[in-house]
């Protein structure tokens, strides 16, 4: 796992903010929340491999 | 990978004042950055903590312990660090109710794992006695 990692999710939230408030200034509102859930479930996706990778290491470590 | 308690730190100190300015606009955001530097700095203890955790196993063989009693205690260890790791997830989320479930679920499986050196002490303690168990 690497910190660029923590800083693409920043960058992600930062930029999916910044679209957010641009669609909804636009009066669009239902795209501004389609934006806001489609960065969510990448970052998700990229966190979950994370969290899947850390259950591995603990399993093999402590014998679970 | 091989990280030190500065870096530790470095980072630490920067998510949170990012998770802070996200969480104004979005707030799952900055719970999910929070979870992503919780999974690198874990990641970096247990990059360190495999070779103790060897060095630990050889200590306690030399001691003239089995390595019954060593598994269990490893396991209770690694339950606790999945136990935390998922409770304090949880609690960043403001979701303490599910939180404290998690914690429960831990102890339980704890205790669970731990039966059998209750079933010891019990049975040691009863031959001290002189009653026959």
């Amino acid at each position: 796992m690497d910190v660029d990692l923590i800083f693409k999710i920043a960058a992600i939230g930062i930029i999916v903010a910044v679209l957010n408030q641009l669609l909804t200034r636009a009066g669009r509102e239902e795209q501004a929340l389609m934006t806001t859930l489609a960065g969510l479930i990448v970052v998700l996706m990229m966190v979950v491999k994370q969290i899947s990778v850390l259950f591995k290491t603990i399993k093999s470590i402590f014998g679970l | 990978m091989n990280m030190n308690i500065i870096g530790i730190a470095g980072i630490a100190i920067l998510t949170a004042i990012i998770a802070v300015m996200l969480k104004r606009y979005n707030t799952e955001y900055a719970v999910v950055l929070s979870i992503a530097a919780g999974l690198f700095i874990l990641f970096a203890v247990f990059a360190n903590i495999m070779p103790a955790v060897k060095e630990i196993n050889t200590f306690l063989k030399s001691a003239g312990l089995s390595s019954k009693y060593t598994g269990i205690l490893l396991k209770t260890l690694g339950i606790c660090f999945l136990t935390q790791f998922a409770a304090d997830s949880c609690r960043d989320a403001g979701e303490d109710a599910l939180a404290s479930k998690t914690e429960i679920a831990g102890k339980v499986f704890i205790v669970i794992i731990s039966l059998p050196l209750f079933e010891e002490i019990a049975k040691t303690a009863t031959e001290l006695i002189g009653g026959k168990g």
